[in-house]
This record gives C-alpha cells, sequence and structure tokens, in this order.
C-alpha cells in the first residue's frame, strides 16, 4: 500500500536562544498544533541529527504518549541530515508491508545556545529551534510518497533527478541549503514547468522538511510533483525523497523508481 | 497495544537471524572490584552479589566503544554475502553514551562496508534489539531484494557513573553483539513481534519516587500483555514457549517482574553472574550462549523480551533452526 501525506506543520524559533531547547518541548509545540484524532499513529518515529541535550527523557516514547499512547515508537539518528529521509523509508516499508497505516515521523533539531560551545561543525549547532511533524496514511490517495533514496555522493543524486527531469516536466524541487544554483538548473532551467524552491541556510536536519510543511497547503494543491533534494555538507551522502499528488486518489502513470 | 508483526497471517518472506555473535573485552573484573571502582560501600556491594545475583563481568575502562562493538560486528559480517543495511543499537541516546554522532557511520566505514546505509536506533534503552530486527527485516521485506541482509550492531559504553549503576540495581558491564538478519535465510525464523511504549514514565532514571512505584507497579502487567500478545499473533501460548530469552539487569528484577513462577522458570537468567548487563546487546549474548550450549531445540518457539527504560516493552517469538545458528559449534 502506498504512504501518503496526511499533514505537515512546523515550529521554527527565534535566533539568539539562551539555553538549548529540549526535544521534548519541540515535540510539544508540534503536537500542540494539530488535532489529536488527526494523529493516532501506530509507528511514530523521531529523526534527529544532534541528540538531546537532555537526554535522560526517551522523547520517542514521551512523543507517542502525546499522540495515543499505541504506537511502536523509536528514534532514529546517526546519519546527520539523511535521519528524517531514512525515517521516511522505513515508514514507507512499514506501510508496504501492511505494518502501519498511520505512520508519523517528526523531525526535530535544537538551537545552539548563542553563548554555547560552537567548537563543532557549525551545520551541527544550528541558530534556530526547528521542528516538523508529518502525518501519513495509507491508500491511493493524493500525495503518495513515490521514491525515498540515498546516495554516497552528490553526483548519484544529480543522476537521478535527470531521470526524474525526463519522466517529469512539472516538478518543484525543494533543494536544501547545501545544493547551489548551478545544481539548480540542470532539472529547472527556466524554460519549462518546472520549478526550483531554495531553502536557506541556518537549519541542517531539519531544512528541506520546515519547507514542505511550511508550504504544505499552497504546494499540495499547485504542484504535481515534489522533489526534496540535499546534500550533507559534512559528509557529501545525498538523500532525495520524492512525492507524487496522483488526480482524483488514481496513481499517477509516473514512475519514478 | 502498539504495533504489531503478524507475519503468519501474510504470505511474505519471513524475517530470519542468520547469525549472532558476541565478543566481550579481556579484563574480568568481580563484582566487588567493579563496586570498588564505582566507590560504593560494603552493603550495596553485598546487594549487588546477594540479592541482585551479580557474581563477575567484563569491563575495561580502556576499551572504547568501537573497540568493544567491531569484533562481534566482524565475526558476523564474516558470515554475510549481501549486507545492505547497518543498524546500530544504541541502547542510551546522547549524552550519557559515549556513542558520537556518527558512530553508525563509523562502523560502516571501518567495516569496509560500501554502498550500504547505515544509521542509528535508539530512544528505547535497552529493548531497541528487537525493534532493530523488525525494522530491518521490514526494510529488506520492502525492498523487494531476497539476496540483501541487514547487520545489527549493539553495545553501548556509559559515559556517566550514573548511567553504569542504574537505578542503584543495576551495573552496566562491557559486552557486545552483532545479528545477520535476512529473508527465508537459514537461520532463527521470526514469527511475530509485539511493543508497547507508555510514553508517561518516558523520565526514565529521572522519575520521581511517586511515577517510579507507578511503573514498577505497572511493569509486571505491561510485559506480560506483550508477551502474550506475540504468542497468539504467533500462533501459540506463553505456554508453548521451549524457554524466554531476557535482558540482564539482574536476578530480581525478574522475579518482581515475571509473577506466574511457571512463566519465569522459563526466563534465561543464566548469564547475569557472569556477564551482568551489557546495554542493548543482552538478548544477542544470551541468544548465543544457549546457541552454543545447545540448549535451543529446532522447530520449538522460543520467545525475546525486553524492557527499556523510559519506557518500552518489547516481546518477540522466533522458532530456532535445525541449520546454521542452532548447530553451531
Amino acid at each position: 500500500m502506498s504512504l501518503h501525506l496526511r499533514a505537515a506543520v512546523a515550529v521554527l524559533g527565534t535566533p539568539g536562544v539562551a539555553a538549548t531547547t529540549p526535544h521534548a518541548v519541540l515535540v510539544d509545540r508540534l503536537v500542540a498544533q494539530v488535532l489529536r484524532a488527526d494523529l493516532d499513529p501506530d509507528l511514530s518515529l523521531l529523526a534527529y541529527a544532534a541528540p538531546d541535550a537532555y537526554p535522560h527523557k526517551c522523547v520517542a516514547t514521551y512523543l507517542n504518549h502525546l499522540t495515543g499512547g499505541k504506537a511502536h515508537s523509536a528514534g532514529l539518528t546517526g546519519q546527520g541530515l539523511g535521519a528524517p529521509f531514512t525515517a521516511l523509508r522505513v515508514a514507507d516499508a512499514y506501510a508496504r508491508t501492511g505494518q502501519s497505516s498511520r505512520p508519523m515521523i517528526v523531525v526535530v533539531e535544537s538551537a545552539a545556545p548563542a553563548s554555547g560551545d560552537r567548537s563543532g561543525p557549525t551545520e551541527m549547532a544550528p541558530e534556530l529551534d526547528s521542528g516538523v511533524l508529518l502525518a501519513f496514511g495509507v491508500g491511493d490517495e493524493p500525495w503518495t510518497v513515490a521514491e525515498v533514496a540515498a546516495f554516497e555522493t552528490r553526483g548519484g543524486l544529480t543522476q537521478r533527478l535527470r531521470c526524474l527531469a525526463r519522466a517529469e516536466d512539472e516538478t518543484l524541487y525543494v533543494l536544501g541549503p547545501a545544493l547551489d544554483d548551478d545544481f539548480a538548473g540542470d532539472f529547472a532551467p527556466g524554460d519549462g514547468h518546472a520549478e526550483v524552491h531554495r531553502v536557506q541556510a541556518g537549519s541542517y536536519c531539519t531544512s528541506v522538511w520546515l519547507a514542505l510543511a511550511s508550504h504544505w497547503d499552497a504546494w499540495s494543491r499547485s504542484r504535481r510533483v515534489i522533489a526534496l533534494c540535499e546534500t550533507d555538507p559534512l559528509t557529501g551522502a545525498s538523500h532525495l525523497a520524492v512525492l507524487l499528488r496522483h488526480a482524483d486518489g488514481v496513481r499517477s502513470d509516473t514512475e519514478l523508481t | 497495544m502498539a504495533s504489531l508483526t503478524d507475519i503468519t497471517a501474510t504470505r511474505m518472506a519471513l524475517t530470519t537471524i542468520d547469525a549472532v555473535e558476541c565478543c566481550f573485552p579481556d579484563r574480568v573484573v568481580t563484582v566487588e572490584e567493579r563496586a570498588v571502582e564505582l566507590e560504593l560501600n560494603a552493603a550495596q556491594t553485598h546487594m549487588f552479589r546477594r540479592v541482585q545475583g551479580l557474581d563477575r563481568m567484563h569491563y575495561d575502562p580502556g576499551v572504547n566503544l568501537l573497540d568493544l562493538l567491531l569484533p562481534a560486528a566482524r565475526k558476523v559480517l564474516d558470515q554475510a554475502s549481501a549486507v545492505r543495511y547497518l543498524v546500530f543499537g544504541q541502547a542510551y541516546h546522547g549524552v550519557p553514551s559515549m556513542a558520537a554522532t556518527d558512530t553508525a557511520e563509523e562502523i560502516r566505514r571501518r567495516l569496509g562496508l560500501a554502498h550500504v546505509t547505515a544509521f542509528t536506533l535508539t530512544e528505547q534503552n535497552c529493548a531497541i534489539p528487537l525493534t532493530a530486527i523488525d525494522v530491518a527485516g521490514t526494510l529488506l521485506r520492502a525492498d523487494g531484494r531476497p539476496e540483501a541482509q541487514a547487520l545489527i550492531v549493539t553495545g553501548d559504553k556509559p559515559r556517566l557513573r550514573e548511567a553504569q549503576l542504574v537505578g542503584n540495581t543495576c551495573m552496566v558491564a562491557d559486552g557486545a553483539a552483532a545479528c545477520l538478519v535476512s529473508l527465508d535465510g537459514p537461520g532463527a525464523v521470526v514469527r511475530s513481534f509485539a511493543t508497547a511504549g507508555f510514553g508517561e514514565f518516558s523520565d526514565g532514571m529521572l522519575m520521581p519516587p511517586k511515577q517510579r512505584q507507578a511503573s514498577a507497579l505497572a511493569r509486571p502487567g505491561n510485559l506480560l500483555g506483550v508477551m502474550e500478545e506475540a504468542a497468539r499473533r504467533a500462533g501459540y501460548t506463553l505456554d508453548d514457549m521451549q524457554i524466554v530469552i531476557p535482558t540482564n539487569p539482574n536476578t530480581t528484577y525478574w522475579t518482581e517482574t515475571v509473577k506466574d513462577p511457571v512463566l519465569r522458570s522459563k526466563f534465561f537468567i543464566g548469564n547475569v553472574p557472569r556477564y551482568s548487563h551489557c546495554l542493548g546487546a543482552d538478548v544477542f549474548i544470551n541468544y548465543a550462549t544457549l546457541r552454543d550450549d545447545k540448549c535451543l531445540t529446532a522447530d520449538r518457539p522460543a520467545m525475546f523480551v525486553s524492557i527499556g527504560l523510559g519506557m518500552t516493552f518489547s516481546a518477540m517469538v522466533f522458532m530456532p533452526s535445525s541449520a546454521a545458528e542452532a548447530v553451531q559449534p
């Protein structure tokens, strides 16, 4: 069964925080934006790049508690900004094997305090708190997850997007901060229906997902294909997630795999 | 009841556990020697030996996390042919663990695994290995590549004293394990999985006394619930289980948690005195011991159970195989 996106919400903090915001607080803010009846997940994945500064709390089970208490919940990390992409792949796998019909992914990222230790990579010390909640369902509804893929280099992502561009010319490419204008020009040359949305620097693990959630109402009505693309500046590993809208709930003929 | 895998109701390929290996640092200390290192008093030390059932354990502060994890992973990798995923099942998340944010990737790199997706599963403390098996099997099934395999690596080293001495009832020791998961392989067949998370107890070690007491009171029922559900989903009852393979926090934990003496008699706690609690790796270590001692009867259901602070309860029914894993010397 196909996984389809039912709801997407985001939270974004203000710069210059005095102390690191716990992941649990970001989760509280996200869940507060969604009707509990719209959640009730059976699979709940908490994805992040940098660990919680308050690590004794199991935020994944806390999130489960806030959203119905019936989910198989776990944290997924250890991949830099790839964690939410892999969480989506896991959720898609559970849906396609009939093990989940209401998966949920929450991506959280705490800002490093302005006065704090910024000796690590700057990408791992984002300036803003941010979080995204993505609630999914299963079935041939609009906006199914068509593809989630990882590439060891940016070149792999480039090749895959060229295939996508040949198959589908109305794609919205949502590019993370590490992907530059030259990269964008390959797929949306300006004389077709494809468009590019560039995500501003400042977030790391949440970047393209923040854009998706923030623009979801508009994009879900106006676009047909959304490709979320990001390269990890720390490792070069690149990630792609493609969402497809199917007219009247019928699966599109466009095959992206 | 939380997410449940009912393999028997589908016609999909079955998750199999095709190899399990565990490794420990050479250094062995008695519970008294470790108690001195942890600055415990005589009464506390006595409690760990006489009440909690500990005797000795592997512990070496000079062995770093990767040195702990990699030997078991290499032994399993020697038996693998097509690893597609590497899952690091990290017990502690964040500061209490010595794991870095890129530990999964570093394991992948040091094992020389190319074209492998490596990531960390966590936020379940010691319940994480069973979720790792379930996630790995699900990814393989969804990929539609029947030959692909997943390597699960478990084990952790606590950075903080409070995490080395969980609730003053559990001494964390050094031990790591790895597991090879595939579809329809020659190893033990996973028949079902049941798990439930209780986020009202998500503060774990920092729960106030009242909440800690409520968590302890709810624990027997919560565990029995997932065990019965896993057995039912596999088409069995708990009476059918030949053995239950739990984690090794101590011996009294299971006396307090499993009220039915007949069911409790099926719990394998023989490794508590010699290995103590190895974060995230206990169930695989215990499985390897039972396999090596030829204590697993092929084609009779057995069950893994794990409880993770925070609070996750999981149970998995598997069928030991007469091939490969069950007959290894």
